[in-house]
């Protein structure tokens, strides 16, 4: 390749675009974070055994902090199957309403360009069996208050299916994937590149 | 598209900053992109590969600013520009750093995206489809086009007439 081909220039002055070593380094620390998050550290859940007056009392504080935290996370534990419960519920509904498209295309390009009220893209998810399914059209809808689009889908036997799209964003943060049944309608829902995924479809038959 | 094995965190978050830099051409909104992006991959526990990586940024970027309507996403007139591959074309001139900079910033974010994509990633005409979510004949037209603008501005630099 010519030193002077456009390529070449370009792969010289990406390669001289760098992260600066402060902003590496606080995102190393959200890595390290991330990777010892979840259970409590054995250092404050379990005070050692014999102590001196001073630690003991600092114990006793780190006891009943780690007990507060336990009891904390047990309420957003309960919170968030509830929020997973409702969205269920609500993809459920407005599954089984067989709403009619405002926008009838085969295409998400398309409807990126005519739902404008959507302050998010749609995308089509990396889901081999989701992104199999044939694109009818889509409608706007709301999960949880929040705008979403509702994408109508069918698989090669004609069945009906919709997938719902909404930026991540309040409550809908704490839901992860997980598949339901309710209604007579198999939801499964996960998150992906910044973006909440929400599909409806028939009992006991993958997306094909 | 590679989307084989975890790469070294160093490696996905350098090419993850040049990437969020390809759209947005700006280091602060570039560290910003990428910030949000990582924090999002670790929470989803996503793949830290380059696809899941550059998608996040993609749609935080292209979310937040659809949201303010600063930019232009592709629409159906770019698609019925389709040019096809025979239509491409090798640029083969020498361009100073800072007036590639220049002519960068005059680019829209998703021709430059499409170019860094296959010029600096090296990804085929239909990953760059892929990841974009447009049909191939909409990444020819948006690498064609971004040459031909490229062109076009180094010929105004040459003739002293660039603003």
């Amino acid at each position: 390749m010519s030193q002077n081909t456009l390529e070449h220039q370009l792969k010289e002055f990406y390669q001289q675009q760098k992260l600066a070593n402060k902003k590496l380094q606080h995102l190393f620390e959200m890595d390290a974070l991330h990777q010892t998050d979840s259970p409590l550290p054995q250092s404050l859940a379990q005070p050692p055994a014999a102590v001196l007056p001073s630690q003991a009392t600092g114990s006793a504080w780190l006891w009943v902090a780690s007990m507060l935290f336990v009891l904390l996370l047990s309420v957003l534990q309960m919170q968030s199957e509830n929020v997973d419960q409702r969205v269920a519920k609500e993809i459920a509904l407005n599954h089984n309403k067989h709403l009619n498209v405002e926008f009838k295309t085969p295409h998400v390009t398309e409807l990126n360009s005519v739902m404008h009220k959507l302050d998010f893209q749609l995308t089509t998810p990396s889901q081999n069996d989701v992104s199999r399914l044939q694109l009818v059209g889509a409608r706007y809808c709301s999960i949880q208050g929040n705008l979403a689009a509702q994408l109508q889908l069918r698989n090669t036997k004609g069945e009906h299916y919709t997938l719902y799209q909404t930026p991540v964003v309040d409550d809908i943060q704490s839901l992860r994937s997980q598949t339901w049944v309710v209604d007579g309608v198999e939801i499964r829902h996960w998150q992906e590149a910044g973006l909440f995924f929400g599909l409806a479809g028939p009992v006991n038959t993958s997306a094909k | 598209m590679s989307s084989g094995p975890s790469e070294p965190v160093e490696d996905l978050l350098q090419a993850g900053y040049r990437y969020a830099m390809s759209i947005c051409h700006q280091p602060a909104m570039a560290e910003d992109l990428l910030q949000e992006a990582w924090y999002r991959l670790l929470k989803a526990d996503g793949p830290r590969i380059k696809p899941y990586l550059f998608t996040t940024i993609r749609n935080i970027f292209y979310n937040q600013y659809k949201r303010e309507k600063l930019v232009s996403i592709v629409s159906f007139d770019d698609e019925s520009q389709s040019v096809d591959a025979s239509q491409s074309f090798e640029i083969d001139y020498a361009f100073s750093a800072a007036e590639l900079e220049k002519i960068l910033t005059d680019l829209k974010p998703i021709e430059r995206e499409a170019l860094y994509l296959q010029a600096v990633e090296g990804f085929s005409v239909s990953e760059v489809a892929q990841l974009l979510d447009v049909p191939r004949g909409t990444v020819h037209s948006l690498i064609f086009r971004a040459k031909k603008k490229l062109l076009k501005q180094h010929a105004k630099t040459a003739s002293g007439v660039m603003s």
